[in-house]
């Protein structure tokens, strides 16, 4: 059997062992792409570049898009797997693995050549990302500082990811600082017109400071320290007040949700508001931002941007941490159903109703917070075309009947998250990542061939048989749904009783959405029929019904 | 906390709710496989109630697979699981509300405090007997303000007990949980064992390595090799099923002699000794009709039985 001798070696060949699989996933994109960029796009449009606005031909775009994506996908876990990822995010202790902090080398050692590898690795990512799969007219001139920065970012992420840390969001915190002071330093020096030269060395500066950084937490780590406050000063803190074990919780499904709430509460809205608090700083102390961006070849207003971020955000949030919420901890990589939990006499239904629950509040909470941002960034001076307050401006319009449209999409936006996220339940109660790979993957592919076919579609041969159609998903959904209801009556998941209740909801749900909703379209718009099938396939059953059988899948394997 | 409210203490030592009718575990003919390997191949045990059952075997025998089919967390492939005669896949509920389970890694969320562990336990448990858990944290010395992840393996594995006992469970199913463990958390967790005996019509299943702390507890033994069960006997016949036997030849020999019910051989020339699986009586007539002279002949403890049996090539009940 060969040795490897050398620290260097030895962290590479392990850094290869976890990284291989996205590794060799990233030279397709870098050999195919560019052949598709050579065969296709030129054949298509008769250029190398293909259009960056929404003009046809189409398929150009979408095939750059779906490897954009793909790539984006590689380059994150990409990221993950450099920082030894795996442990509790929210946790203090340092993400460094344990058995690496006894090995006798240096501290200085056991980070240096992680972050080389990763620094490098992350800096080709970006290369492919931004010059194989971006279009060149993009930019108007070819930016170096972005593979500086992804490097940088690298470097900077496994530093935070070493250090421990006595308070338990600061991990998170700092990854978001230096995201931004990072990629900040670049457009910064952009703004500047800095030379490219001086850009590197900024970043070099940056890199060097996560060494410092790094070695410096994984040297604390060794030794056991900066878990603890430093005010505590090591003191244990005792409770007065006797705890008294005869307090319990009124219910399990009490205790269910108490524990949901406990580690699955902030997930999202701490997620989602990073953007728009990002650009609610740059507004408020930035009075003289644009008015207008140029968008690929597009004069869109800032004030549209700004609020498609507000709204936009908790609604990407909802759609891509959607499943996540269905893991026993969000800042755990763990899926499988804990042993705490699995032994305990409680029905999969209970626990599936609890993580509903939670997913409600986390809905209500995140919806709650971006609506507050909104409005303070409305009543911002600057916050319609540099010069006028978007409050101001909905104070001149103001009528009962925006009033009621405002008030329904306030409502309806929580609600279609809250929809989002426990129709995609089922796919982390599962606890599989063979099914969470697919689906994540398969929807993407799945839209994207919709789209392309949406191109090519006859559809003025398709509109008359569109009523059909809409049957035939109705009725694929009505066998689905029996097909489901039978595997949860055989497995003692569902009683008969229950299933004749919430069959009358869903039937109520479907009824009055239908009404309220023919009631404010225009009868020209959509056929009620139509509409009555749309309605049918857009209110969750299967897919909530799914969630309690994957449980049990999971429970009992 | 805010959903916190007393509740009502049950009867100290409430009697078993098992009905006597049904074996406390009945598995029969059950097969899983992981992939290539036969994790449990066609194994079959009865643990009536009122009995200590210690299931001992090699890493990787199938001890844990077994266990983890008795609690409902694995399904079987083939064959069947009762307890109580109930199904624990199906019924979850009113199996897991009668069995305590602790196992070596007890799994506990390290950002929980003691008592709101306790306190979330107890929810599930309407037998959940308040006074009993807090003499158990009494006697364990747990520090109920604590974050579990600050507990050290021996303090986590209390907290894990208490919450396995608190309930007063019909069955208590224990897999390796004295494993690692100093000598004074492995006496909590026998005592536990025997107190959980004393109340009447309790039920214990629990597997060790080591093997002085299950012959000390438990009525009767099962081993299991290879996914099969070897033997399953009470600990007193499983002993007399096994002897140690010196034998002399004549001649000088190259290889042990062969004898049916041997499992291990070590000596050279002309003397020989055996470990076997049969009575002391059975292996004299055996090294008679071999022409061999019995020179010495011992009784076993468990852990050279168990030495013998894991020695030995394959899992075959002899």
């Amino acid at each position: 059997m060969k040795t490897i001798n050398g620290p260097a070696m030895a962290i590479g060949y392990y850094l290869w062992l976890r990284t291989r699989w996205m590794l060799a996933a990233l030279f397709p994109v870098a050999i195919i792409v560019p052949l598709v960029k050579q065969r296709v796009v030129i054949h298509l449009n008769g250029h190398e570049d293909y259009a960056g606005d929404l003009t046809p031909p189409y398929y150009p775009q979408i095939i750059m898009v779906a490897a954009l994506i793909a790539t984006v996908i590689i380059f994150v876990l990409l990221l993950s797997q450099f920082c030894y990822a795996g442990k509790d995010v929210s946790g203090r202790e340092s993400a460094f693995p344990r058995w690496m902090m006894s090995l006798p080398i240096r501290s200085f050692s056991l980070v240096a050549w992680p972050m080389l590898y990763g620094s490098t690795v992350c800096a080709l990512a970006c290369l492919l990302i931004f010059y194989v799969l971006l279009p060149r007219q993009a930019f108007s001139r070819m930016p170096y500082w972005p593979l500086a920065a992804a490097a940088a970012f690298c470097a900077w992420l496994q530093a935070v990811s070493w250090m421990p840390f006595w308070w338990q969001l600061a991990r998170m915190i700092a990854a978001v600082v230096c995201l931004i002071v990072v990629i900040g330093l670049g457009v910064l020096a952009q703004a500047l017109e800095f030379q490219d030269w001086l850009v590197l060395i900024g970043y070099v500066g940056v890199l060097a400071l996560a060494l410092v950084a790094g070695t410096q937490g994984v040297s604390r780590a060794r030794r056991g320290d900066g878990v603890r406050s430093p005010w505590s000063n090591g003191a244990v803190r005792k409770r007065i007040r006797p705890i008294d074990l005869r307090l319990t919780f009124r219910s399990a499904s009490a205790a269910l949700l108490w524990v949901e709430m406990r580690r699955n509460l902030i997930f999202t809205p701490f997620i989602s508001l990073i953007g728009p608090v990002l650009i609610f700083g740059l507004c408020a102390f930035h009075a003289g931002h644009p008015s207008t961006f140029y968008v690929y070849g597009k004069m869109i207003s800032s004030t549209m941007i700004m609020a498609s971020i507000f709204i936009g955000s908790p609604l990407c949030c909802s759609l891509i941490l959607n499943g996540t919420l269905a893991k026993f901890d969000t800042w755990l990589p763990d899926i499988t159903v804990p042993n705490l939990l699995a032994v305990r006499p409680v029905t999969d239904s209970k626990i599936v109703a609890a993580k509903m629950k939670n997913v409600a509040i986390t809905m209500a909470v995140t919806w709650l917070a971006t609506y507050g941002l909104l409005i303070l960034w409305a009543i911002l001076p600057n916050s319609y075309e540099r010069h006028y307050s978007v409050a101001g401006l909905v104070a001149a319009n103001f009528t009962m009947r925006y009033l009621m449209w405002g008030l329904i999409v306030a409502i309806g936006l929580p609600l279609i998250c809250w929809k989002f996220a426990v129709e995609s339940l089922w796919v982390y109660l599962y606890g599989r990542r063979w099914l969470i790979n697919l689906v994540g993957f398969g929807t993407i592919t799945i839209w994207i061939a919709l789209g392309t076919l949406a191109k090519f579609a006859p559809w003025r041969e398709i509109v008359p048989f569109l009523p059909w159609l809409a049957l035939m998903f109705v009725l694929a959904k009505g066998v689905i749904a029996v097909v489901i209801i039978r595997a949860l009556v055989d497995r003692r998941l569902l009683s008969p009783k229950r299933l004749f209740g919430w069959s009358i909801v869903w039937l109520l749900i479907v009824l009055s959405l239908w009404l309220s909703v023919k009631a404010v379209l225009h009868p020209q718009l959509l056929g009620q029929w139509l509409l009555a099938a749309a309605v049918i396939w857009f209110v969750p059953a299967n897919r909530l019904l799914l969630a309690p059988l994957a449980l049990h899948a999971n429970r009992h394997r | 906390m805010s959903a916190l409210h007393p509740m009502i203490e049950p009867q100290a030592s409430p009697p078993s709710r098992a009905d006597g009718a049904h074996p406390a575990v009945e598995i029969r003919n059950v097969t899983r496989r992981f992939g290539q390997k036969m994790a449990l191949d066609d194994v079959s045990l009865t643990l009536p109630t009122g009995t200590v059952l210690g299931l001992v075997g090699e890493n990787g025998a199938g001890k844990t697979t077994l266990i983890r089919h008795v609690m409902g967390l694995l399904k079987a492939e083939q064959g069947l699981v009762r307890v109580f005669g109930l199904d624990p896949v199906l019924e979850p509920v009113k199996v897991l509300s009668q069995i305590g389970y602790l196992s070596e890694e007890p799994d506990l969320p390290g950002w929980m405090r003691v008592h709101e562990l306790i306190r979330y336990i107890a929810a599930f448990y309407p037998t959940w007997d308040a006074q009993y858990a807090s003499q158990l944290q009494q006697d364990f010395a747990l520090d109920l303000s604590a974050r579990i992840k600050h507990l050290s393996k021996g303090q986590r594995a209390r907290a894990g007990l208490l919450c396995a006992l608190a309930y007063r469970p019909d069955l208590l199913v224990l897999d390796e949980p004295s494993s690692g463990l100093d000598p004074i958390v492995r006496r909590d967790i026998l005592s536990a064992i025997i107190r959980t005996i004393a109340d009447e019509g309790r039920t214990v299943l629990f597997s060790s390595h080591l093997l002085s702390e299950v012959e000390r507890v438990s009525d009767r033994i099962a081993m299991i090799k290879n996914g099969r069960i070897v033997f399953c006997d009470t600990t007193q016949a499983v002993r007399d099923a096994h002897t140690r036997i010196t034998i002399r030849f004549d001649e000088p020999r190259e290889q042990p002699p062969v004898m049916e019910g041997a499992l291990m051989w070590e000596g050279r020339g002309r003397e020989w000794t055996a470990v076997m699986s049969v009575p002391a009586n059975e292996a004299r007539s055996s090294a008679s009709a071999l022409g061999a002279q019995v020179v010495e002949q011992s009784a076993l403890n468990l852990d050279e039985i168990f030495l013998a049996r894991a020695n030995r090539a394959g899992g075959q009940t002899p």
